[in-house]
C-alpha cells in the first residue's frame, strides 16, 4: 500500500472506533468523571489550537482577511446553525474583502 | 414524531447540501496541495469526518509524517465517543445494524438528530447519514473536477474553509457552556506562545491541545452537566 493509503486507513480505524464502541458495548463503562470532561473539553482545544495562529494567516497570510473570514463564520453560525452557511459566507466575505482591501 | 418537527429527510437533505458545498472545497483544496483523486475520494468515502480531512491534507503537504496525521486525527475526533453515547439510549428499532449506524455519526447528524425531541428510529437515523454521505462524497469529486476552473482569488478565499468549519463547529458549544471559548482561548494562547519559541509544530500542538483540557478538567465547575 502506499503512504496515503496507509494514512487513510489509520484515520479510518481511530474514527471509526470512537463512533462505534458507545454503540456496540451495552454495558455503560465507568468513566472515572474527569475522562469525560477531558473529552468534552478536547475538540474545544484542539480547534482553539488549530485556529490560533493558523487560522489568522489561512487567507494568503493576510491577518486581515482570514480574521474577517472567521469573524463572519462565528456571525453566520450564531445566526443561522447552519455549518454550510457559515463556510460559504466566509469564503464569499473574504473573496469580496481580497477586491476592496 | 412529534407534531412540527422536521423529519429525517428534511433533516438529512439540509446537511446533504451543507456538506455538498463544504466538501467541494475540500477537493479543491486538495487538489491545489497536489492530492490524487483516488486519495481524496479515498478519505471522503472512508474516514467521513471533515474537518480531520482537511487537517490531514494540510499537515500530509506540510511534510508532517503518517503517525502524527493519524494522532492528530484521533485527537480531533474522539469527540465522537461523546456524540454516540448521548445518542446511543434514544435509538428505537433493531433493522439497521449498529455498526453500520455508527459510521454515519458525524456532529451535523448528531446534532441534527439530538436537537430533535423524543425517540429516533434506526432507520431515520440512517436515512439521514446516507444523505449526508452521499453529499460529502460526491461534493468532494466535484471539487476536485471543477478545481481547475476557479479564478485565483476565489482559490485563496478557499483557504479560510476550514477554519470556517472550525469555528462554525465551536460556536453553538461555546453559546451553551461559555467556559468552553475560555478552553478555545486558552489552547490557542498556549499554541501561540510554543510556535513563538520555535517549538516544532508537532508537539506544540499537542501540548497546546492536551494540557488545557486535561487542566480544566481537574477544575470542578468545567463539566457541561454539572
Amino acid at each position: 500500500m502506499s503512504p496515503v493509503a496507509l494514512v487513510i486507513l489509520g484515520m479510518t480505524v481511530v474514527t471509526y472506533v470512537p463512533r462505534l464502541l458507545p454503540l456496540v458495548l451495552r454495558q455503560r463503562a465507568q468513566t472515572p468523571p474527569w475522562v469525560t470532561r477531558t473529552l468534552q473539553l478536547l475538540p474545544f482545544t484542539a480547534i482553539g489550537a488549530l485556529l490560533i495562529p493558523d487560522g489568522l494567516t489561512a487567507v494568503s497570510g493576510d491577518v486581515l482577511l482570514s480574521a474577517i473570514g472567521l469573524a463572519v463564520a462565528a456571525l453566520a453560525t450564531w445566526l443561522t446553525r447552519q455549518p454550510f452557511i457559515a463556510v460559504v459566507g466566509a469564503v464569499l466575505s473574504v473573496a469580496v474583502a481580497q477586491v476592496v482591501f | 414524531m412529534a407534531r412540527g418537527q422536521h423529519s429525517a429527510v428534511q433533516l438529512g437533505i439540509a446537511i446533504l447540501l451543507g456538506y455538498f458545498s463544504i466538501a467541494v472545497a475540500f477537493g479543491v483544496a486538495g487538489r491545489e496541495l497536489g492530492f490524487s483523486l483516488l486519495a481524496l475520494a479515498g478519505l471522503s468515502v472512508f474516514v467521513f469526518a471533515g474537518a480531520s480531512q482537511f487537517l490531514a491534507i494540510q499537515l500530509l503537504a506540510q511534510g508532517v509524517g503518517g503517525v502524527a496525521v493519524v494522532a492528530a486525527t484521533f485527537i480531533l475526533n474522539a469527540r465522537h465517543i461523546v456524540m454516540s453515547l448521548a445518542i446511543r439510549d434514544r435509538i428505537r428499532g433493531d433493522q439497521v445494524p449498529r455498526p453500520v449506524l455508527a459510521f454515519g455519526i458525524t456532529d451535523e447528524v448528531f446534532t441534527s438528530a439530538a436537537t430533535r425531541v423524543g425517540p429516533i428510529r434506526d432507520t431515520e437515523l440512517l436515512a439521514m447519514e446516507a444523505l449526508a454521505y452521499a453529499g460529502w462524497v460526491s461534493g468532494t469529486i466535484a471539487g476536485f473536477a471543477v478545481g481547475q476552473f476557479l479564478p485565483p482569488g476565489l482559490e485563496a478565499a478557499m483557504g479560510i474553509a476550514l477554519y470556517a468549519m472550525f469555528v462554525a463547529l465551536i460556536v453553538p458549544g461555546v453559546l451553551r457552556f461559555w467556559r468552553y471559548g475560555v478552553a478555545v482561548a486558552a489552547a490557542g494562547a498556549v499554541h501561540l506562545g510554543l510556535a513563538l519559541l520555535d517549538v516544532p509544530r508537532g508537539p506544540a500542538l499537542l501540548v497546546a491541545i492536551v494540557v488545557p483540557a486535561a487542566l480544566f478538567a481537574l477544575a470542578p465547575g468545567w463539566s457541561e452537566e454539572s
